[in-house]
């Protein structure tokens, strides 16, 4: 995706692009309906259908309901995961002996399967909201760790230098010199990481909430209702979106603006 | 011209770094004796890889690893001006050159003014990527002026400039030293450039380096700029009128 969008930044304004976008998206809603119409089948409901549903639900409150609640989890876990991860980072990545102590900790937990983490989650906790925020963000927790580790372990020590020869103080030593460098960084972690996170919920939310999108599909699942299951789909890729667009890009745009 | 006793004392008698490896300790510096009178400019030359960088981090209080003692007659002022900038690329150049001084500083006001002396007063907006590494070393030569330094250690500040902009620099910094009274240690290998700007020079031998010779320019001011006058006083001080670098060059900035 992102090689796509730079080989498109090079050679096409925004309005070309949006053009290339509509059109695509155009196409493929156009062989999904050519294809639902020629199978008939239950299983395949075309757009019309799907679209119809979406509105449906969007009119009697559900479809907000179960996002919010999806979003509220996202909200609460990502929060979670990014404060712990990076403290859990920068201490790795600036005292040696609890690197070498929690490194085989950490490549444990990378390689714990999310679902064996939801499951213990429940299990120890009972079928509760807060079983499903921890265990959503214990699976993200290394991943932030990891990635802030990096960061501070390539933390420029001629800057260092720099301003401590011209007395910066602890303050504005993390302000000026050690936050921006480890932006990008946290910046790579916060994509990766909400990608991630969302797909974990509607796990946790399928396997033990009663509200939410997770919720919504297994209900869809167990009643067959494929026009449901993509409405909700399409929902959460534009919510997912929307947040991308609306909050990620233009971050990660202010963080670079200094580059040529 | 000096009083008689120091602004700076520097005595080492040992600097090693640890062992890498199976290797013992690195020793870099030994036996070191240096009396820096104030006001006065202070060329240290050596071969690459003497040392010279880590005596002038000794001084600045950033390798406090050392055998032996550096003592300043009275709390320094002190600004550094390293091999490369080092300057914050996320900040554009008046923010660097302004946050050499600490929060609410009167100075702040005199950024600007100081940027147009350093001629860049037309990029004081920019971030530092978009400059030339000249214009990079003269936004590192105002961060430090701003602080009105009396003590100033300067670290090959013009390697890997053409020699055109590296005379401009020079005079740049003999124009803003002569401004006020401040003490400089300028390390450098370009012998030639020691004799153009210093006071004294000071040769350092390879590691673990110690002082090989330590003699006065004899250049007055006026005369700083004549090939000739300068010619004849490296000859005196080097042996040679070749501006060659120091011998046993290593070629690492060999650019």
């Amino acid at each position: 995706m992102a090689q796509g969008d730079t080989i498109l930044d090079n050679d096409a304004g925004p309005l070309v692009r949006l053009g290339w976008t509509l059109a695509s998206i155009a196409a493929l809603a156009a062989i999904w309906h050519l294809a639902a119409t020629a199978l008939q089948s239950r299983v395949l409901p075309g757009p019309i259908e799907v679209t119809s549903t979406f509105l449906n639900e969007l009119k009697a409150g559900a479809l907000a309901w179960h996002l919010g609640a999806t979003l509220a989890r996202v909200a609460a876990s990502f929060v979670l995961a990014v404060v712990i991860g990076t403290a859990i980072g920068l201490a790795l990545g600036r005292l040696r002996w609890i690197d070498r102590f929690f490194d085989s900790w950490l490549i444990l937990f990378l390689n714990l399967p999310v679902l064996v983490v939801i499951i213990l989650c429940y299990v120890w906790f009972g079928l509760t909201e807060v079983a499903a925020i921890t265990a959503v963000a214990i699976n993200k927790i290394p991943n932030f760790a990891v990635t802030m580790r990096e960061g501070t372990r390539s933390l420029s020590k001629d800057l260092a230098e720099m301003a401590e020869v011209y007395r910066f103080g602890r303050w504005r030593t993390l302000r000026h010199v050690i936050l921006p460098q480890l932006a990008p960084f946290f910046m790579a972690a916060v994509r990766s990481g909400l990608a991630l996170v969302w797909k974990i919920v509607l796990v946790v939310e399928l396997l033990g909430r009663s509200n939410g999108v997770g919720y919504q599909l297994n209900v869809a699942f167990q009643l067959f209702d494929v026009s449901l299951i993509l409405a909700y789909a399409i929902a959460f890729i534009l919510v997912v979106q929307m947040i991308e667009v609306g909050i990620l890009q233009p971050l990660e745009v202010r963080a670079r603006r200094w580059r040529r | 011209m000096a009083p008689l006793n120091a602004a700076l004392k520097i005595r080492i008698e040992r600097k090693a770094y640890p062992a890498a490896g199976r290797r013992g300790p690195v020793q870099v510096l030994s036996d070191i004796e240096l009396l820096v009178s104030a006001g006065s400019f202070v060329a240290i030359t050596g071969p690459s890889g003497c040392g010279k960088t880590t005596l002038l981090n000794i001084v600045a209080g950033l390798d406090g690893n050392f055998e032996g003692n550096v003592v300043f007659a009275s709390e320094p002022h002190l600004a550094y001006v390293f091999q490369t900038p080092r300057l914050l690329p996320w900040r554009t150049v008046s923010e660097n050159v302004a946050l050499a001084l600490p929060p609410g500083d009167p100075r702040m006001a005199r950024v600007q003014e100081l940027l147009v002396r350093v001629g860049l007063g037309a990029v004081a907006t920019a971030h530092p990527e978009r400059l030339s590494l000249g214009m990079r070393r003269r936004a590192a030569l105002a961060r430090a002026f701003i602080l009105d330094p009396d003590f100033l250690l300067m670290d090959e500040p013009f390697v890997s400039l053409d020699e055109a902009a590296a005379q401009d620099l020079r005079a740049l910094l003999r124009k803003l030293c002569s401004a006020r009274l401040v003490t400089v240690l300028f390390v450098t290998h370009n012998t030639m450039e020691a004799v153009a700007l210093a006071t004294r020079v000071v040769q350092l031998s390879a590691a673990p380096a110690s002082i090989v010779k330590d003699v006065a320019v004899a250049l007055p001011e006026e005369l700083r700029t004549s090939p000739d006058a300068m010619a004849a006083e490296h000859r005196r001080i080097f042996g040679s009128t070749a501006w060659a670098e120091v011998p046993r060059e290593a070629g690492r900035d060999g650019s």
